[in-house]
């Protein structure tokens, strides 16, 4: 049976307020070597089916593989809205978007599942064996990942839409070790959603990273203390992303009474001089989808300008509650989630500084590249860096390595001191909010941002 | 699933088949009130295949078609992996478990719903007594109740089961402005109804933890709770990882036998010990499993490894091949086996070393709740710099409050050999490696502010 009708079919059996099931086929090819040694390669196939069910006030959600379950998991689903309505003081209400029928097409630059596995081995082995051979590097972890998805959304109110999403990356690890023991490493990470050809004729890529890994060997750890700090684009993402943009999705802020005390729209959080968007709109972006899993267009969101909070994201649940306008901000990771908030693509916009120009305005202090690992807890974030340079009277120093950064997100958001004229995104993603998403986009430009917390190893 | 062996006997020297099947039902509670339930039922069947010295596997969630499961496997055997192991055969001595409860069948999300009603009651009559806590405080109350079941068969005529059951509440009460909290397990087979003295030792430490006080950067003992030693955990079992020998990425390369760290400290996996949260009689490759005394009173005693490192190293099979991922996310069946520790104890300490007791006999120290950027650094030379979420301040063997924007930060290896004292008792915790660890002070940590 056609996909349409097998969901239409299974809607109209769903007594509730409002409806919506999500049916999704995720195709991954991975090929993985460590070190020298292939040690997986494959491509398989997942599916499954996510319903949601508004009924009586309450809102609930189940996910199933097998269509044989279909009777019991709406039973189930039905049950928990109707327990959920019944013991919420605040019934759920939805802001539902206009009924939507489409079927997006893709935009790629060499659609990788017509390349074969072998072209795709060849590559991955090519950039592995590249990184290898450079001085001190003694072992590798390199991923081949694609990801094809192929969602299918119907809902109760009238939309239906069949959206493709592919996802391909090459990325991993490099280890250098030296003489005396000592192991550093660095990551590496090259792709988007916008097809095979952006991975080809990277080798720069790995061959710059396997040199920078080599050079940490020799890199002195930072101190620990107050720092100015000039964060490359890759840093200045995650420091969006972690301090600031997880505290735009609306669903994070719902029921923490304090903090959504203070970032309420209208707030100066930031310096004047701070714009952060998301934007998930252009197409080949990492980030870039056309509707998210609710079937909502997504659209850029303004959401802080000149260090005002001008915009949050949005679920059709909180843009109720918080009587917002939806955004399309709903997105689940795979067939086995809901979809929660999520950033798009968030960065700060452009300012019309240098890079020399940021480097004399910090005058002392550190020049912190390539993100390592980020984390928010509600006003404090904290992100690693795979490596820095010192800053001394305004020119580049000595590397430094084991820099860790933490910061209060309403401080530091107004100790960014100056913003740099260039720009660029990532290209693979990984947040781990409940469903690791490796589509988030983040980057910007170059930032500098005064007295930051260094925790030094 | 004899089918699919069966047919794939054909087609491949050898063959294992994994599966699972789980039911969850997960509702959760924020500042104080019911907010979402989850539930989810799940399948799904890994192969792996093994010809001509080959290995090969594929996946998928739904098995509707087998032939296509198989194609898939030795497809993927052309990649030419080589496998040098052979999948274990039928042991008779398996240990066995009572960890399904028949009673998860009739638990309703209303029971959980009450429950949490009542944990709610009992924190808001008992936060009275402290105006500014109870006005500022949310409580968040992650829970959820379920079955798991796994199945391994493979062509040399294995075919071991296992089910579990599970029921858990977790209250978090956090502090103002974001996510740092004090927290209390709960954990059965089935429904547990709440310790009052236990949620009440959650309050007490919420009281002591509030006020945000400003510390001097320096070196200080810092003792780690469980539900942080994670942090430090994870760096070590990446070292004593089979793979990173295999691979000369660990600082304990050469290091068996040697002292590591402290006497004070005794590391073993011991899947069998049956109060851990998912007891195991064999791994996700069928091999039997048993008690590893990883380190033994500071001395390095084992690495840990799977089938295929335990070939790679001319070592025997320790029985930790699972199918998990560092950092969660995958779907089990996608992921490949690899060496993992999935029962890890710190034996306890001296028996007069209460947590208590450990806090008082601190002059000027810090006590780390929670930790930000855990998987941050360079974790296979074993450093860490993490951010206090929270970080408690002690004075004269009292807790003052809460450390203001902290870091503390060092390397394992170093920071291991400088234990002071170790708790008396063993705590579960819900983090990676199924951990189950007490507290831990250690000399002269790092602190940043």
């Amino acid at each position: 049976m056609h996909v349409q009708q097998e969901l239409k079919q299974i809607i109209s059996k769903i007594d509730a307020d409002y409806c919506d099931i999500r049916y999704e086929k995720m195709n991954t090819t991975k090929i993985t070597y460590s070190g020298n040694e292939l040690t997986e390669i494959g491509s398989n196939e997942t599916d499954g089916y996510v319903i949601r069910v508004l009924k009586n006030g309450g809102f609930a959600t189940i996910a199933i593989t097998s269509k044989d379950d279909f009777d019991k998991a709406i039973k189930i689903v039905t049950e928990s809205a109707i327990l959920l309505g019944r013991e919420l003081k605040e019934k759920v209400k939805l802001k539902l978007p206009s009924a939507t029928i489409d079927d997006v097409a893709l935009f790629l630059d060499g659609d990788p599942r017509t390349i074969s596995i072998d072209e795709k081995l060849y590559l991955l082995k090519h950039y592995n064996s590249s990184a290898l051979q450079c001085p001190n590097i003694i072992n590798t972890t390199m991923i081949y990942n694609e990801v094809y998805r192929d969602k299918y959304f119907i809902s109760s109110h009238g939309s239906f839409i069949h959206q493709p999403l592919i996802t391909t990356t090459i990325g991993g690890t490099i280890v250098a070790k030296s003489e005396n023991g000592l192991i550093q490493n660095v990551r590496a990470s090259i792709g988007g959603s916008d097809g095979f050809n952006k991975i080809k004729n990277r080798d720069s890529v790995f061959l710059d990273k396997a040199k920078i890994a080599s050079d940490l060997l020799s890199a002195t750890p930072v101190k620990g203390g107050i720092y100015n700090v000039v964060l490359n684009p890759s840093m200045a993402g995650v420091f969006t992303h972690e301090a600031f943009g997880h505290f735009s999705e609306a669903d994070i802020v719902e029921n923490m009474p304090s903090l959504r005390e203070k970032m309420q729209i209208g707030a100066q959080l930031g310096s004047d001089i701070l714009n952060i968007i998301d934007d998930a709109t252009p197409i080949g972006q990492l980030g870039h989808y056309k509707y998210d899993d609710e079937g909502v267009a997504v659209r850029a969101v303004m959401l802080m300008e000149k260090g005002v909070l001008s915009g949050r994201l949005h679920s059709m649940k909180t843009a109720e509650s918080f009587n917002g306008p939806l955004s399309g901000h709903a997105v689940a990771e795979d067939n086995r989630f809901e979809p929660i908030v999520r950033m798009g693509s968030i960065y700060i916009k452009p300012g019309n500084k240098s890079l020399d120009d940021l480097f004399a305005a910090a005058d002392n202090g550190l020049y912190v590249i390539d993100a390592k690992g980020g984390q928010t807890n509600g006003d404090n974030f904290s992100f690693a860096a795979q490596y820095a340079y010192e800053i001394k009277d305004g020119k580049l120093g000595k590397m430094l390595r084991d820099v860790n950064i933490m910061g209060d997100l309403f401080i530091t958001l107004k100790n960014v001191a100056a913003i740099g004229n260039d720009f660029k995104l990532s290209e693979s993603g990984g947040c781990g909010k409940g469903q690791l998403n490796i589509k988030s986009c983040h980057g910007g430009p170059h930032i500098l941002i005064t007295d930051a917390l260094v925790g030094g190893v | 699933m004899e089918k699919l062996l069966e047919m794939a006997k054909q087609r491949a020297d050898q063959v294992e088949i994994y599966s699972y099947s789980s039911s969850s039902n997960d509702l959760s509670f924020e500042n104080f009130k019911l907010d979402k339930i989850k539930n989810s039922i799940q399948t799904g069947v890994a192969l792996r295949l093994i010809k001509d010295g080959f290995i090969g596997m594929s996946y998928t969630k739904n098995l509707l078609d087998r032939t296509k499961l198989i194609e898939n496997a030795l497809t993927s055997i052309k990649g030419k992996i080589k496998a040098k192991f052979s999948f274990p055969f039928n042991s008779q001595n398996l240990h066995s478990f009572e960890i399904y409860d028949k009673s998860i069948e009739n638990i309703k999300f209303e029971t959980l719903a009450e429950e949490y009603k009542q944990i709610s009651n009992y924190i808001k009559e008992n936060l009275n007594s402290n105006a500014n806590a109870a006005v500022a405080a949310t409580l968040n109350i992650m829970g959820s109740y379920g079955s798991n079941s796994i199945r391994i068969l493979n062509s040399n005529g294995i075919d071991y089961k296992g089910n579990s059951s599970y029921y858990f509440n977790y209250p978090h009460l956090l502090f103002p402005n974001g996510y740092s909290h004090v927290r209390s397990l709960t954990f059965a087979r089935s429904y547990k109804p709440m310790n009052k003295e236990k949620i009440q030792k959650m309050i007490d430490l919420y009281y002591k933890a509030y006020p945000e006080v400003n510390v001097t950067p320096g070196n200080y003992p810092t003792i780690f709770t469980p539900d942080v030693l994670y942090v430090l955990m994870w760096r070590f079992t990446i070292g004593a990882n089979a793979k990173s020998l295999y691979e000369k990425i660990t600082p304990l390369e050469n290091k068996l036998g040697e002292e590591i760290f402290s006497k004070k400290l005794t590391i073993i996996d011991d899947p069998h010990m049956s109060d851990q949260i998912l007891p195991r009689s064999f791994d996700d490759e069928g091999v039997t499993t048993s008690k590893l005394t990883i380190v033994d009173k500071g001395i390095f005693k084992n690495f840990y490894n799977n089938l295929e490192y335990a070939e790679k190293l001319k070592a025997t099979p320790t029985g930790h091949g699972y199918k998990e991922s560092a950092m969660g996310g995958d779907e089990p069946v996608s992921i490949k086996v690899s060496p993992t520790l999935n029962h890890l104890t710190i034996l306890p300490g001296n028996e007069n070393d209460s947590f208590i007791e450990m806090i008082k006999k601190m002059k000027k120290g810090v006590i780390v709740l929670g930790a930000l950027g855990a998987h941050s650094g360079n974790l296979l030379n074993g450093d860490f710099s993490i951010g206090l979420a929270a970080g408690l301040y002690v004075e004269n063997g009292e807790i003052i409050g809460r450390i203001k924007n902290g870091m503390v930060a060092g390397n394992i290896y170093q920071l291991m050999k400088n234990v002071s004292m170790v708790e008396n008792k063993v705590h579960k915790t819900l983090g990676p490696n199924g951990g189950r660890y007490p507290s831990i002070c250690f000399d002269d940590v790092k602190l940043s502010q």
